[in-house]
């Protein structure tokens, strides 16, 4: 836009920059045009002309019967009525609740569970060993066994015979038997499963993984023994002793309250730590929360979470870190609050399929 | 993504109008267009008022106007998605309200024989509070331009309107006003433009 070669009037009051700056300036513009001005001074009267023009002319108000208040309202009334779109099943639905939710998990110092399956070894051998000896104990004598299980999406409530309640996390799996024997209680675990002991003194309980023999007389705590990943028992109340089957030399150790032992299968050594155990555990509160994930990331958790399977269907730049908490919130409810805030476009959901436009 | 979310940290929350204020239209429009209420609530409160001035230039007739403001709305929070994404959102509402309006002029008419669209007010004059800095255009030049402004063929008029008073882009007006190519919006006002200057050169 060579102004200088503007040599009519015309030219000035028909641009298009000019006219903004004459009827709509801001401070961008205004720098420009006085600069221009100075350093043009054979084009100042030409400019100036022409900006008088366009400011004498204006529109006749043409409005009688303006709506008052109450007629504006009820029309947006009659809008949203008339729209489903804006109908959510969360209630409360809005941007302002979601954000203050990010705010708490900021503060909250937990890997996410992909991040802990990517740093620790994979465990190669026994599970198959393992696994036979639960089978064996279906079969033969005289005690019923009986076997929970959870997919993936799915968690599981239970009690046992003895009041002792069993909260089972996704793609695991308890064997127990349908009635406790007096002097011991005794049940066996692939995956994850959050106990609340009742207690007995007489009956020593005992939870066996693959890894760890976690015995307890009576408290609530947490044992994570997926397998290929590290097996950890986390405490919450009570007391509990944690014997490392892949050392049975080791001695036994005992956990208190924030207590956690994990098992690391290639040293085959406890190591122990003292943690906060509301953020370890907050699966059992339906807490899924994810700090600087990757897309990737939040995917593979969700299908894992809601026992889905997801597609992803577009470019994905691969930049992105999200950072978002939710509490007990449908798949329906994440994945709409994704939309908003990360390169999301949009999603569908049919059945078991989640397809996720990028 | 971070950076709209630290924008949105608790401790830097304004009220909610005020924020939505501080957004930009593409932003404002994009949450829109994904069926975020606040959006809605905003866009509806913000230009409510001069959709119903610009509804009553092209038809002074209250009811109809509202109607097609109301109508209006719901087609756009219907279509969600599908909606295109826009940087002036003023624009994009003047377009559809538009095409509402003669829609329901063109039906009426069919059905009634009566002809709306003559009384369009697209009116301009001559401005009594713009103060004359070079005394280029005197009283005489006043009255020239007043006369060779109500001279002029309605759809420059209008053209004038958008462009000048409402801010639009050559772009932005072609669309509005259904021409194809842009090239005919700057062709009308120039030639608006070139009538009302010879007028007042004299």
């Amino acid at each position: 836009m060579n102004y200088r070669n503007y040599k009519d009037i015309n030219d000035f009051i028909c641009d298009e920059n000019f006219k903004n700056w004459v009827k709509f300036p801001d401070m961008e513009s205004d720098l420009f045009w006085q600069d221009f001005l100075r350093n043009n001074p054979a084009k100042r009267s030409l400019i100036l002309q022409a900006k008088e023009l366009i400011l004498l002319l204006e529109f006749e108000e043409s409005v009688k019967d303006f709506p008052n208040g109450d007629e504006i309202e009820n029309l947006r009334q009659n809008i949203l009525s008339h729209s489903k779109k804006f109908d959510d099943d969360e209630g409360n639905w809005n941007i302002d609740n979601i954000f203050w939710n990010i705010d708490n998990i900021f503060r909250i110092n937990t890997w996410p569970r992909y991040a802990v399956a990517a740093s620790f070894m994979v465990v190669i051998l026994s599970i198959g060993i393992f696994l036979s000896d639960i089978n064996e104990l279906g079969k033969g004598g005289s005690i019923n066994w009986i076997t929970k299980s959870t997919g993936k999406g799915e968690v599981l409530n239970f009690y046992m015979s003895d009041g002792s309640k069993v909260k089972l996390n996704r793609e695991s799996k308890l064997i127990f038997p349908s009635k406790f024997e007096s002097t011991n209680r005794t049940v066996k675990l692939v995956g994850e499963a959050f106990f609340e002991v009742t207690e007995d003194e007489l009956s020593l309980f005992e939870v066996q993984t693959e890894a760890a023999k976690v015995r307890v007389l009576g408290t609530s705590f947490d044992v994570n023994a997926y397998p290929n990943q590290e097996t950890s028992v986390t405490v919450v109340s009570g007391k509990v002793e944690v014997e490392n089957v892949w050392n049975p030399n080791e001695q036994d150790i005992i956990l208190l309250p924030n207590d956690m032992v994990v098992i690391d299968e290639n040293i085959k050594r406890f190591e122990k730590a003292t943690i906060d155990v509301i953020k370890e555990l907050s699966w059992k509160e339906g807490i899924l929360h994810f700090e600087g994930a990757s897309l990737q990331e939040v995917v593979k958790e969700l299908e894992w979470w809601f026992g889905v399977d997801i597609n992803l269907v577009g470019e994905n730049r691969g930049n992105e870190e999200i950072f978002a908490r939710y509490e007990n919130n449908s798949l329906e409810y994440i994945l709409k609050a994704l939309v908003f805030y990360s390169d999301i476009e949009d999603y569908s959901i049919n059945e078991k399929t989640v397809t996720i436009k990028l | 993504m971070l950076q709209v979310l630290s924008k949105y940290h608790p401790s830097q929350q304004k009220s909610t109008a005020e924020k939505w204020k501080s957004y930009s239209d593409s932003y404002i429009w994009r949450m829109f267009r994904k069926g975020h209420e606040g959006a809605f609530d905003h866009i509806y409160s913000k230009y409510f008022p001069v959709l119903y001035q610009y509804g009553y230039r092209i038809t002074p007739s209250r009811e109809l106007v509202l109607d097609c403001i109301q109508d209006l709305f719901i087609d756009l929070i219907e279509k969600g998605k599908e909606l295109k994404t826009t940087d002036c959102i003023k624009y994009y509402l003047y377009k559809c309200l538009r095409n509402k309006i003669l829609y329901q002029l063109r039906k009426l008419k069919k059905e009634h024989g009566k002809e709306h669209l003559e009384n369009q007010n697209f009116k301009v004059q001559v401005s009594h509070e713009v103060k004359i800095i070079e005394q280029s255009i005197d009283e005489e030049k006043r009255l020239r331009l007043k006369e060779s402004l109500s001279k002029l063929p309605i759809r420059q008029k209008e053209a004038i309107f958008y462009f000048y008073q409402e801010g639009f882009t050559y772009e932005e007006v072609a669309s509005i006003m259904g021409f194809k190519e842009i090239k005919s919006a700057r062709n009308i006002i120039y030639k608006a433009i070139r009538l009302l200057q010879k007028d007042i050169a004299g």
